[in-house]
């Protein structure tokens, strides 16, 4: 019988504070400590709004995190072998959790297109043999969050098997309010940096005032609000004032900085 | 004889929780947790979902989201007339986050805690706040959002037996109800009064894409005044000036590039 210190109970438990998590980096790493107690002690996660098909659209404009270690991975990650692998496949293609036996069986049979088979045999050689994936219910045709899970060095996939049979469903709703309370929060923004004007400006005109409203309510000049605006969209990469306003508000940056109409505490 | 109040095991609430997480419309969310909720013994839920706080208010309650198994009417009453606004449940829930009693209110106006205004308010809803429950405030998740949920016992419940059965089942309890807000904050919400046309909705998706009117007409093959016509029709739906506040309150009620029409109508 594999050890199992993190009984539902305590998983459930971690649950409700991962839920009430006040932060991405908070989710991030109270899901990783209760997995590596679980057995999994390496797990990505990827979230994007901008999916296309089978692409993840701009990889910018997705949220990834790890915590593998970076520099093991970053030739696996840089050069998009991750995205070559048949478990990312299968997580575009599926919803829900898949043992990575399913992407073994396939590589036995001869059934793997060749790049995939380079890809997966090229993860086993850093270590990543057995594990899960899981892929979660999108809430929009833009929307995809898929987790890879895997197990502690040493682990067979069947031992990974075993353990999932009797904790699988507790991992997967443990995996299930990360990404949910993830999803919900401000995203981390690394590498765009909007000031506060700019963001209380965008905040302006996502709650419908024109450019000369702005002005007013600001007391800056008309070309100074543009100048604001055409650096607000440099910095988010887009091409219109609307756009920017929809990015903001799909990545919860919406008001977070520079709100217009504060709260009151 | 007290009445027996139910449970679930923790791996019925596990599979409940994953259930919940895979709905895929808001009516679906929603019964999953209200059944779930029942199993524990809370028979009347109330949830409220506003992205539009301003001040100290929810906003404008058009533009929240209420669902209720007994009385979505008098739920909306209490936030259209305002009266929520002056209730000590409210401002509780504005001021914290987790699980407060239902009794809570009765200690603290007996121990002299509540204004006036907030007695009135009190003595205003009468008898209906008698029954033994728990007001959920969910945790912040986006600027300017915010979530809470009520959950009634049966009549004849007492209060110190709901806590009893909280002190043992909470921690199920809680992950439920905030799976549940999770999920019917995350769906397409439907607003009622307010109906998207597929054509409008996808006009508003071109917009959110960055695209210029002119590069609509191309795309959908319209004249620019049909377009425009759309545009319009689509942010008196919204009840909005400019069409980028339209694109940011369709993104709010996660309304932008949905899958399919289920929920996207009317509530």
């Amino acid at each position: 019988m594999p050890d199992r210190p993190w009984t539902t109970q305590r998983i459930l438990e971690r649950i409700t504070e991962i839920a009430a998590a006040p932060d991405s980096a908070e989710v991030w790493r109270l899901t990783v400590e209760a997995l590596a107690g679980i057995g999994f002690d390496r797990v990505n996660y990827g979230f994007t709004r901008y999916r296309y098909g089978r692409s993840i659209g701009d990889p910018r404009d997705a949220l990834f995190l790890s915590s593998h270690p970076k520099e093991t991975t970053r030739e696996f990650y840089d050069q998009g072998l991750y995205a070559r692998t048949p478990m990312f496949r299968w997580v575009a293609e599926n919803v829900g959790a898949q043992s990575w036996q399913w992407a073994r069986d396939q590589l036995e049979a001869g059934s793997l297109p060749p790049d995939e088979e380079r890809a997966l045999l090229q993860s086993y050689e850093m270590g990543k043999v057995a594990g899960y994936s899981l892929s979660f219910p999108p809430s929009s045709e833009r929307t995809k969050g898929a987790m890879g899970l895997c197990a502690r060095a040493g682990q067979t996939q069947a031992d990974v098997d075993a353990l999932w049979a009797l904790d699988g469903t507790a991992i997967e709703a443990l995996c299930n309010t990360a990404h949910l309370r993830l999803s919900q929060l401000p995203f981390p923004l690394p590498g765009v940096g909007l000031s506060d004007r700019q963001w209380e400006i965008l905040g302006w005109i996502a709650d419908g005032k024109t450019m000369q409203d702005v002005t007013v309510l600001t007391g800056l000049s008309l070309s100074a609000v543009e100048k604001y605006l055409r650096r607000a969209r440099d910095e988010l990469g887009v091409e219109t004032t609307a756009q920017a306003v929809a990015k903001a508000a799909f990545l919860n940056q919406l008001y977070v900085r520079g709100d217009p109409a504060p709260l009151d505490p | 004889m007290p009445i027996e109040l139910p449970q679930l095991t923790d791996a019925e609430a596990i599979r409940v929780l994953n259930d919940i997480a895979a709905a895929q419309t808001v009516e679906c969310a929603w019964a999953l947790t209200v059944g779930a909720l029942w199993e524990f013994g809370f028979e009347r839920v109330n949830y409220g979902y506003t992205r539009y706080r301003v001040g100290r208010s929810i906003g404008h309650p058009d533009d929240a989201f209420f669902l209720s198994t007994h009385s979505l009417a008098q739920v909306k009453w209490f936030h259209e007339s305002g009266l929520y606004m002056k209730s000590a449940d409210y401002r509780w829930v504005r001021e914290n986050v987790g699980a407060c009693p239902w009794d809570w209110i009765h200690k603290e106006r007996a121990a002299g805690r509540l204004s006036v205004e907030e007695c009135e308010t009190m003595d205003a809803l009468g008898v209906s706040r008698q029954r033994a429950g728990y007001s959920i405030s969910f945790p912040v998740g986006a600027p300017r959002s915010k979530g809470a949920l009520g959950m009634g016992c049966a009549g004849g419940v007492s209060q110190a037996q709901a806590d009893t059965h909280w002190d043992e089942h909470g921690a199920k309890i809680m992950a439920i109800a905030t799976m549940g807000h999770f999920k019917l904050s995350q769906l397409p919400l439907p607003v009622p009064g307010m109906h998207l046309s597929d054509r409008q909705r996808e006009i508003l998706g071109w917009i959110a894409d960055g695209k210029t009117l002119q590069d609509v007409t191309v795309l959908t093959g319209l004249s620019l005044s049909t377009v425009e016509k759309y545009l319009r029709r689509a942010r008196d739906e919204l009840g909005v000036e400019t069409t980028a506040q339209a694109v940011a309150k369709a993104a709010f009620l996660n309304q932008l590039f949905i899958t399919n029409r289920l929920g996207a109508g009317e509530g």
